[in-house]
């Protein structure tokens, strides 16, 4: 079942990572971008969009079938239309199921909607998407009001990784007006536009972080410290390298952007920085994928 | 920044608190009969409980008992009790003398699997 278990784990990372650059980046334009370079941004963003969709359903459409594969007796109940039932209609992890399908149909009907609701639609899409992985794993594990602030916390924790990555592909499309002159109206707002994610990025980081460790506290009853268990171990090499995308971040934000008007090739650095972000936060997401399927102690 | 750095510690000791008790998978605790008990053929077990850390989904959850000579022997409709944390099978005949295997899968409530097997035996 080695086969079926790596597949849910691929699922896993296309969902989870999907959602979190969908809300990331939907957020970071509503909240950040004035019109009208919000709607031409979301233009150009179209085709990443539909890319981030058909992951999702990909993801979707894959985690039903493999978990009855996993928890039945292999891969002849994947397609058993009992099974499937039994799964979706009596698990906490058909409850996940129902909530992610719901999200999706509603993520591929905006669509249809004119680019104003079309974005309001996917921010309310892509966060129920994220807050529906809140409902079975490891977030689920606990039982009466204790649960509930754990799944909370959880809910909180990927709200806030997704608005820091997901904001990452915007800045990058951002980042080039800045070159257009220091008198252009395109380069000053761009400026705020950076301004801005600057300030709500301090308070956004610190957030994934707090709500991290409580996450933490909440599964391990303390740090993870004990290296002989995988998930201790991956746990303690997710910390680093969120540690390092911090790092960047302030290297980017405190090192590169007051030398952007003296140095002109600060840009092309801050812009393949960025990029770095991108892939660490990538490989985070592996881990988290990989994770949430392992026993914590 | 500064309200996060007040709620931090407060934030820790309320999750430190809960969760003493709970792992995310479910662990086998307790069994009856026990791992390598011995038991008298007088007293051969009428039905197996095994007790969990978590809670159950009971679908997804069961075991195999097998006998002296590896042949699987039938059990009765399996159910959950105590919250849902133990998991009671009755073996409907008389187990003879000799060692029986218990092989266990169970689904806890959050979506985990985990199995496991041990023994015991029916002293002649």
């Amino acid at each position: 079942m080695s086969g079926a278990v790596a597949l849910l784990g691929l699922c896993r990372l296309l969902l989870d990572g999907a959602a979190l650059l969908l809300w990331g980046m939907t957020l970071m334009l509503l909240a950040l971008v004035p019109q009208p370079l919000r709607d031409a941004l979301w233009q150009r963003l179209a085709l990443c969009r539909r890319v981030l969709c058909t992951l999702i359903l990909l993801a979707v459409a894959g985690t039903l079938p493999l978990q009855a594969a996993i928890l039945g007796e292999g891969w002849p109940d994947a397609l058993r239309m009992q099974m499937l039932a039994a799964l979706a209609n009596g698990t906490s992890i058909g409850t996940a199921w129902w909530c992610q399908l719901s999200a999706l149909v509603f993520l591929l009907a905006t669509g249809l909607f004119r680019a104003t609701l079309a974005q309001r639609a996917s921010l309310l899409a892509s966060a129920i998407l994220l807050a529906g992985l809140s409902l079975t794993g490891h977030a689920a594990m606990h039982q009466g009001w204790p649960g509930l602030l754990h799944q909370v916390n959880d809910v909180l924790h990927v709200w806030a990784v997704g608005a820091w990555v997901g904001a990452l592909p915007v800045v990058l499309l951002v980042l080039p007006r800045l070159q257009i002159g220091a008198q252009a109206p395109e380069t000053a707002q761009a400026v705020t536009i950076l301004r801005r994610f600057s300030t709500a990025g301090h308070g956004v980081v610190a957030l994934v972080w707090f709500t991290g460790l409580v996450n933490t506290c909440f599964i391990l009853g303390g740090l993870p410290l004990d290296w002989s268990f995988a998930y201790q171990r991956l746990l303690a090499l997710k910390c680093v390298l969120v540690g390092a995308m911090v790092l960047v971040a302030l290297f980017n934000r405190y090192g590169l952007v007051p030398a952007l008007r003296r140095q002109p090739r600060a840009l092309a650095l801050l812009a393949r920085l960025t990029w770095l972000e991108i892939l660490l936060s990538l490989l985070v997401m592996a881990l988290l994928a990989w994770l949430g399927m392992l026993q914590p102690d | 920044m500064k309200k996060l750095r007040h709620l931090l510690p407060l934030a820790l000791l309320a999750s430190l608190a809960f969760t003493s008790s709970a792992w995310a998978h479910a662990h086998l605790k307790s069994a009856v009969p026990a791992d390598q008990a011995v038991v008298a053929t007088a007293a051969a077990p009428a039905d197996l409980t095994l007790v969990f850390t978590e809670g159950l989904n009971l679908n997804f959850s069961g075991l195999k008992l097998l006998g002296p000579d590896q042949q699987e022997i039938k059990l009765g409709q399996a159910m959950l009790m105590e919250q849902g944390k133990s998991l009671m099978v009755p073996v409907p005949s008389h187990l003879g003398a000799g060692m029986y295997t218990v092989q266990w899968h169970v689904l806890s409530v959050d979506g985990h699997k985990t199995e496991g097997s041990y023994h015991f035996t029916v002293a002649p």
